[in-house]
């Protein structure tokens, strides 16, 4: 049953991957990548791992949806009108695919797997964030932090208009010339 | 077969209506929408979600054409009316409610190779029309506005499957290169004047040119016009319901109705708008929604306000003044640049007049 | 620790699930009858439901030129199936179908799915409209969701797991919503949010002729609407064990003060959606982002000491 199911999961994981490569249109594509990874959240979970398995399956949702917008956005051809091929730089890129998965798939068999020693903890979710919040406790904060300065600054370094351009050099016009008003504020 | 009958029975005792109608139908579509919901079924908002679509009038072949392509794309079982004045209208809904239960003529009319909508415009279904006049000359001497085919850029589209045209490129309001997309707004949607189409390009879903038109103009002397309160009703009424506040708009429709149709004393029909109106201003949610330009001014929300105002002064027997007609151009101006959502209301709260197009059609408005 | 229901338990919970998403059509059929000057009797409104179901049964489906059936069918079909799918960890009672140790994320990750549904409803369509109303709901989840998140999280915070009925079983004494009243708002908003319902039902607005379900005819558009309403009454109900109390209460069984408990959220949010306009996108983003968020954050904070301070991490 078990073994059914990984592989299952496996092959769809695979496939999926695959397939993304296969379709011609950015939506169709999008959503056979996003199967792939529940595939694989769903090998995570397999593993016991519950929190792991289901935070990927979340954030992948979220992840792939803004994905798919990111992708189309601002072209409203709807349902993939034009069939475009998904390819860029293909012998580049096929090369550093198939030497990826050699060493992978060369590493995962040749590797000598140690015996496992000791049982795993009683609530994994538990143990999971010991081990990330009280060893590595700086480890996650400092990466958090870079983190989010990395979207800030992103979005910071992209947008056309900042507050000085909406609210004059002071910062002290009562409005602002937006042609589109938010729900705060000025 | 017992079965299906009695399951289409049950289906079609509450039916969504779309009601389809030109310029001058207004007085009619009322008491259309008045049978609707005293009978509380309800109105359709996409030819998909329609069991019943009524066509109002006398349309001209422009909208004709539009009615069949709606008609071709609506779901059996499924009923179509023509009501010509306002005395059909009692029967020809109960005629519907007879049709959509007769199972082997529902079998016998359904749409046979699957329901086919075709562009991405497609609950207007006014491009079709566009194909039409390309395709088929003959079309051309029955309207006046070839000239927005002609002129309109179709040239340079590529072809796709399923004969679909493909966005062209252009900036959009920050400067970006963007995709767009022609789209005629209308003259089949939700909430809009009947009769009107704006021709769209849209970016996203900012609209960065637009241009206005009324469908079959020719008859526009003969047109009728609803008396200035139950205009300046349905105007707020259409408002309300494109900012999805459905109590208030169907109140403000319930009300016009009374104005057109009697039921309720003068003396009770101001109370209620009175209410209505006190409502309206009152919401804070509604000034947030609705807020414009400065200082938590809101062009909308002071336009429908006003609406409502004349609506009670022209229902309170004063002579009120009479409606502002937006010309053409003008909504056209406003609509540049604005959100879809915004778009909707700002037609909404235009409500223009029937009037012929601009002639000469102005390029590059939304380059400004 | 308490237990999963047997299986029976999986069958029952699409029956009660259906069974308040009918009652709740009903409730808003009424109170929209209400809300426009026209009362609708209870009789009508009760028989509503499974009117419209059966209408949209013996209804014709609709395939658009160049749509993409695949990516639309399977976005249909996610909607209802998400909501059964998060409701499992819902304690009928005390306990739910499924325990699941991250049960909160969980409820989260399978609410997350709706996003992908109704973009991939909007753009399968072909539509502008539809794409339109997808893209509306891509917009108003990036704004719910943080907030949201933070609200799940205050609740976890305050009962230190991520367990539902552990959750439950820490408002024995007190419901969270008496310490975490920001939290709770900022969840019921996301309830509507997520299910884009009442004054987040811009994605399926009649400005856009139905939005993303503008092309949906027949038994696809009775799939995304029940999935629609599953969603919202899945969503309320998680309401009752994360900040109601969940089956506690005196007289009552566990389960008829779920039920109850469940009801009056449902027909709160009814009631609020007859007296207030659909919200923008622009308006709501911005409010969501700059209020919002802080607030559920501020309110994390503050469980957060007073969980350290009532004797730190267990």
């Amino acid at each position: 049953m078990t073994t059914a199911l990984f592989v299952v999961l496996a092959v769809i994981s695979v496939v999926a991957g695959a397939l993304v490569f296969r379709v011609d249109s950015m939506a169709r594509a999008t959503f056979l990548l996003l199967l792939s990874f529940l595939a694989v959240a769903g090998l995570v979970l397999m593993t016991g791992l519950q929190y792991l398995g289901v935070v990927i399956v979340l954030m992948m949702v979220i992840e792939m949806v803004v994905m798919a917008v990111f992708m189309i956005m601002y072209m409203m051809n709807p349902a993939g009108l034009m069939p475009m091929s998904m390819f860029h730089n293909t012998r580049g890129s096929a090369v550093i695919a198939a030497t990826t998965f050699v060493a992978l798939a060369g590493g995962a068999l040749l590797v000598d797997w140690p015996v496992r020693g000791g049982a795993p903890a009683p609530d994994l979710t538990m143990a999971l964030g010991e081990s990330l919040m009280s060893g590595q406790m700086l480890t996650m904060m400092t990466l958090g932090v870079t983190l989010f300065a990395t979207i800030v600054g992103t979005v910071v370094l992209a947008a056309g208009r900042g507050r000085y351009d909406r609210l004059g050099d002071e910062l002290d016009a009562p409005e602002s010339d937006d042609r589109d008003r938010g729900g705060v504020g000025r | 077969m017992d079965l299906r009958n009695a399951l289409l029975r049950v289906a079609a005792r509450r039916p969504h209506v779309l009601i389809i109608g030109g310029i001058g139908t207004d007085r009619l579509r009322a008491r259309v929408e008045h049978e609707v919901d005293r009978r509380h079924w309800t109105n359709a908002m996409a030819p998909a979600d329609t069991d019943v679509l009524v066509v109002i009038g006398h349309p001209g072949p422009e909208l004709r054409a539009v009615v069949d392509d709606v008609w071709a794309t609506v779901p059996a079982p499924r009923a179509r009316l023509d009501v010509r004045n306002e005395h059909e209208v009692t029967t020809a809904l109960d005629d519907a409610v007879t049709v959509l239960q007769d199972l082997p003529a529902q079998r016998a009319g359904a749409p046979r190779d699957g329901l086919r909508w075709d562009r991405p415009s497609d609950p207007s279904g006014a491009h079709d029309h566009h194909d039409a006049h390309d395709d088929d000359t003959s079309h051309e001497q029955d309207t006046g506005h070839e000239d927005h085919d002609g002129g309109h850029h179709h040239g340079g589209d590529m072809e796709l499957p399923g004969g679909l045209a493909m966005a062209d490129l252009g900036e959009d309001r920050d400067g970006l290169a963007l995709d767009q997309l022609h789209v005629p707004l209308g003259p089949v949607l939700p909430e809009w004047p009947s009769g009107l189409v704006v021709d769209v390009v849209l970016q996203g879903d900012v609209i960065h040119e637009a241009r206005s038109r009324f469908v079959d103009l020719d008859d526009l002397d003969a047109t009728e016009r609803l008396p200035d309160a139950a205009r300046a009703l349905d105007s707020a009424a259409r408002v309300l319901a494109l900012a999805c506040w459905e109590g208030p708009s169907a109140r403000a429709r319930g009300l016009r109705d009374a104005l057109l149709f009697g039921g309720s004393s003068t003396a009770r029909v101001l109370e209620e708008l009175d209410d209505l109106r006190r409502r309206v201003r009152r919401s804070r949610l509604l000034r947030w929604m609705l807020r414009s330009g400065e200082a938590g001014r809101s062009e909308l929300l002071e336009a429908l306000d006003d609406k409502l105002l004349s609506a009670r002064a022209a229902a309170a027997g004063g002579g009120g003044e009479a409606p502002v007609a937006i010309d053409l151009a003008a909504l056209d101006a406003r609509l540049v640049g604005a959100e879809f959502a915004a778009a909707r209301l700002i037609v909404a709260v235009a409500d223009p007049l029937p009037q012929p197009a601009r002639t000469r059609p102005t390029e590059q408005e939304g380059a400004s | 620790m308490s237990v999963a229901l047997p299986l029976g338990g999986s069958v029952l919970l699409p029956a009660l699930l259906l069974a308040v998403t009918w009652a709740a059509v009903t409730a808003d059929a009424v109170a929209a009858g209400r809300a426009a000057g026209r009362p609708v009797p209870w009789t009508v409104a009760a028989a509503l439901p499974g009117r419209e179901a059966l209408r949209l049964l013996v209804g014709q489906r609709r395939r658009g030129v160049a749509s993409d059936e695949l990516l639309r069918g399977v976005g249909g079909a996610v909607l209802p199936i998400a909501a059964l799918l998060a409701a499992v960890v819902l304690p009928l009672g005390l306990r739910p179908v499924a325990d699941l140790g991250a049960g909160i994320v969980w409820f989260n990750a399978m609410e997350v799915f709706a996003w992908a549904a109704v973009w991939l409803v909007g753009w399968g369509a072909n539509s502008t409209l539809s794409l339109i109303g997808g893209y509306r709901f891509v917009a108003q989840g990036l704004a719910w969701e943080l907030p949201h998140m933070f609200a799940l999280i205050t609740a976890a915070v305050g009962a230190q797991s991520l367990r539902v009925t552990d959750v439950v079983a820490a408002q024995q004494g007190l419901w969270f919503v008496v310490i975490m009243p920001v939290a709770f708002v900022a969840f019921l908003l996301s309830v509507a949010a997520m299910a884009f319902w009442g004054p987040f039902g811009a994605p399926v607005g009649r400005d856009i002729a139905g939005g993303a379900a503008a092309e949906l005819g027949g038994v696809d558009r009775l799939v995304f609407m029940t999935g629609r309403w599953l969603l919202l009454v899945a969503a309320a109900a998680m309401a009752v064990p994360l900040f109601l109390g969940g089956g506690h209460g005196p007289w009552l069984p566990a389960w008829a003060w779920v039920l109850v408990k469940t009801l009056a959220v449902l027909a709160a949010l009814v009631a609020l959606r007859h007296r207030i306009p659909t919200i923008r996108m622009e308006r709501w983003t911005e409010f969501s982002l700059v209020v919002l968020t802080p607030a559920t954050i501020a309110q994390a904070l503050v469980v957060t000491l007073v969980a350290l301070g009532e004797g730190g991490l267990r």
